[in-house]
């Protein structure tokens, strides 16, 4: 049937035009939309991200905050830093410094022999050295004692405690302190 | 009303739909495109040639009155002294009658609409179409030529259109003739006043259908009605006798219309029983009929018996003619009518009682009822359809709902944007998760390096505490000698590689002399429970936990041995101090914690933290 000049343009101008306006306009919205939701998706995980890394990390800092930590690892690490023979030279010579020789003295330093237990079955690294005394009891008490304060990554492996008979009447026994120590090294990043 | 061309622009076409939808009531009521007797309250005018009948019905009740006399007109004249249009008063008087009907409440209800017909029995002119188009059976298009063009479809260009109005009348039912149609015509001069009635509706939005018919060819279609039941139009002459001329009417042998023509009275009354004759006898002869019926019918109420001697000539030549003489005012299809005007009954009354086969039903269900003043199909399709209107009017409500919805639609995202957009995670900055993440990755890496060190550095085996053992067991109160002792720290694994810790074992060894009072006490040392106990004190004194004993994970064995041995003298102990020792001794003590200790050693390198 042929449509009348009226039905024509009422179908051009009333019909087809403003719908294709409308659903030009619905489908705009819609793409936005569906940018604004991809958009708004990718924000929402992001944020997820944030919360959880967030949450994770306040808790990590009221950790870390606690019992100065932070504190004590920065001085672990700059004990573990310096050179182990060059740090333990130094602190004996100042705490030897402090006796007479005959009182305590070192008598030997050296790398000791074999492989520890203790070293071998962790996988930090770590080194031994030996060191020898002469002295006394008390003496080598305190010297261990200075020593493991101001070197905390030290490990006491073994002692060794001898006497030694005096070679004359006029003079004193003394002691002989054979000690094995590890020391904890920092490990290579 | 102006109304555009069908080749308008189709942007002005709907505007104008717009408009016509908007200031008038067309979409919503179907009137305006009734027919004029479709409508309920009718108002229809006879006009002959001597006289005018009018008369208003009510289509529902069936119900009719007098309707008002229609005003003598008079015209105005244009600069050229042609008449232009009705005058002033004319217009007025018929505006008042119009508005007198619409506002009447006589009739049985408030009338909305009128139809009003105007049956013109003051004439007719019958012409036969060019040769081009007589045997033309597209009935429709040579209508519409015939309308638009009649110079061309009657091939006469001396033609005035102004003259009168033409349209076709189909001979239905005559297929072999040459002749398939004629032209007729009616006078023009009432078309101002029906285009009055139109504009007055049109100007006040009240649907006022005015049409023009031709009460010879209304009379034509409606003679079935007049006739007995069972009586056929075949072979047939009609003498349909109106105030100014006779309509003469054939029908062939299967009732098809073979002939029409207009007689004229000459002498100004009816056609004399000579003329009679001669017509028939020429009739006949014309077509070939022998011994045709012959009806003859009064339009005017000239009595059936007069009738009659209008036959007297040719009765005289054919006394066995079958005959037969309706006077239509006395007809019960008239007798209510005011007028008794056959024309008029003939445009309201059910045709159906016409048998659908006869040629004459098909004249008055479209040809017999044409209207002569109405507009060319080219013309008609300017006025928007009511179809066309409804279309525009769902239209526009589909618009509105789907404005509505897409409003909706976009507030509703427009309100999502701005829920999204105000929400916490929109303003947080895009590296604002990947920076807190790195943070987290510090905060984990400095957190391992704590643990791992922490763990690793935690005191387990320390020479000082290790000393201070040996001095608590052996108490410096001159009672006990020691050759030699020793200490040692191993790690004791639980044979499972796949443990991450380790425990540690430490071991004391110490061997000498003691005099008998002090060895009467040192057999105590062998005690685990005693060793234990002081194991403990000395922990707690020294605040060095690793060294206590008693939990599921740390273990103590003791073993102390003596022996009567006398101690060999030296320059530091002589004979006379030496031989108060005279008990030798040897006690191991080893302490151990498992891997499951809070004091085991992690075995992991420092990565590995958790």
């Amino acid at each position: 049937m042929k449509n009348s000049p009226h039905q024509k343009a009422i179908l051009i101008f009333g019909v087809i035009i403003p719908f294709v306006l409308i659903l030009t306009l619905i489908g705009g919205t819609l793409y936005g939309r569906g940018k604004l939701t991809a958009n708004h998706t990718e924000k929402v995980a992001n944020f997820e991200r944030y919360q959880t890394a967030r949450t994770q990390a306040n808790g990590l800092e009221a950790t870390m905050g606690t019992g100065s930590k932070r504190e004590k690892v920065e001085y672990w690490n700059s004990k573990i830093n310096q050179d182990f023979i060059q740090s333990l030279t130094d602190n004996l010579n100042s705490i030897l410094s402090k006796y007479d020789s005959s009182v305590l003295r070192q008598t030997a330093m050296g790398q000791a022999s074999g492989s520890g237990s203790i070293g071998t079955s962790n996988e930090n690294p770590s080194s031994r050295i030996q060191l020898s005394f002469e002295g006394g009891f008390k003496p080598m008490q305190l010297l261990m004692a200075e020593l493991e304060t101001e070197m905390p990554h030290i490990l006491l492996e073994s002692l060794a405690v001898t006497s030694s008979p005096a070679r004359s009447e006029s003079e004193g026994g003394t002691l002989t302190f054979q000690v094995v120590y590890l020391c904890w090294e920092n490990p290579k990043e | 009303m102006e109304l555009l061309d069908t080749n308008a622009s189709p942007i002005k076409v709907y505007k104008q739909a717009k408009r016509i939808l908007k200031s008038t009531s067309r979409a919503k009521s179907a009137d305006w495109y009734a027919r004029s007797h479709e409508i309920q309250l009718q108002w229809h005018i006879w006009v002959g040639s001597g006289s005018v009948v009018s008369a208003i019905f009510n289509k529902s009740s069936g119900e009719w009155w007098d309707g008002p006399e229609l005003p003598r007109v008079t015209f105005a004249l244009n600069d050229i002294g042609e008449p232009d249009g009705l005058d002033d008063v004319s217009r007025n008087s018929l505006h008042e009658i119009l508005r007198q009907l619409l506002a009447s409440k006589g009739f049985g209800f408030k009338p909305k609409s009128l139809g009003i017909t105007m049956h013109l029995a003051d004439g007719l002119r019958i012409r036969e179409l060019a040769p081009d188009f007589s045997n033309d059976s597209d009935f429709d298009n040579l209508n519409e030529l015939l309308i638009a063009a009649p110079e061309v479809a009657l091939g006469d260009d001396s033609i005035d259109p102004n003259e009168g109005r033409w349209r076709l009348l189909p001979l239905i039912g005559n297929v072999a003739a040459d002749k398939l149609s004629l032209a007729i015509q009616v006078s023009s001069q009432y078309e101002s006043i029906i285009q009055e009635f139109r504009d007055y509706g049109e100007l006040r939005n009240i649907p006022i259908v005015a049409e023009a018919r031709s009460a010879a060819l209304e009379s034509m279609a409606g003679v079935p009605t007049l006739l007995p039941d069972g009586k056929s139009l075949e072979n047939t002459l009609m003498l349909i006798q109106f105030e100014g001329f006779t309509l003469l009417c054939a029908t062939g042998s299967k009732g098809e219309i073979t002939l029409v023509r207009p007689l004229m009275h000459r002498t100004g009354g009816l056609l004399s029983p000579p003329e009679v004759s001669e017509f028939i006898n020429n009739t006949a002869a014309l077509l070939n009929m022998k011994a045709p019926d012959l009806i003859l019918i009064s339009m005017t109420g000239v009595p059936e018996d007069e009738l009659q001697d209008l036959l007297s000539a040719y009765l005289e030549s054919h006394p066995d003619a079958t005959r037969q003489c309706i006077n239509a005012k006395t007809s019960p299809l008239v007798e209510k009518i005011p007028g008794n005007r056959f024309e008029i009954a003939t445009a309201t009354i059910d045709h159906s009682i016409t048998p659908e086969s006869s040629s004459l039903h098909q004249l008055v269900s479209k040809w017999a009822i044409q209207d002569f003043y109405g507009l060319s199909s080219e013309e008609s399709q300017k006025v928007p359809s009511r179809s066309d209107l409804n279309l525009l009017k769902f239209a526009g409500l589909s618009q509105k709902v789907a404005l509505v919805g897409l409003f909706a639609f976009v507030g509703w995202t427009g309100t999502d944007f701005f829920t999204k957009m105000s929400s916490e995670s929109w303003k947080l900055h895009p590296t604002a998760a990947q920076e807190m993440e790195l943070r987290l990755v510090e905060l984990q890496k400095e957190r391992r390096n704590w643990v791992h060190w922490d763990g690793l550095l935690t005191k387990r085996s320390e020479g000082w505490l290790s000393l201070e053992t040996l001095l608590s067991l052996f108490p410096d109160n001159g009672g006990v000698i020691l050759n030699s002792a020793s200490y040692r720290a191993e790690s004791v694994g639980s044979g499972n590689k796949e443990d991450d810790s380790v425990g540690i074992k430490r071991t004391w060894q110490a061997s000498g002399y003691a005099n008998p009072e002090v060895a009467k006490q040192l057999s105590t040392l062998g005690s685990r429970t005693r060793l234990a106990g002081m194991l403990n004190a000395i922990a707690e004194a020294n605040q060095a936990d690793y060294l206590t004993v008693g939990t599921p994970t740390r273990d103590l064995s003791v073993t102390l041995q003596q022996k009567q041995g006398a101690m060999p003298p030296t320059f530091q102990y002589p004979a006379r101090v030496a031989r108060h020792f005279r008990t030798a001794f040897d006690l191991s003590i080893v302490h151990s914690l498992d891997s499951n200790d809070e004091f085991a050693l992690n075995t992991n390198p420092i990565n590995s933290e958790p």
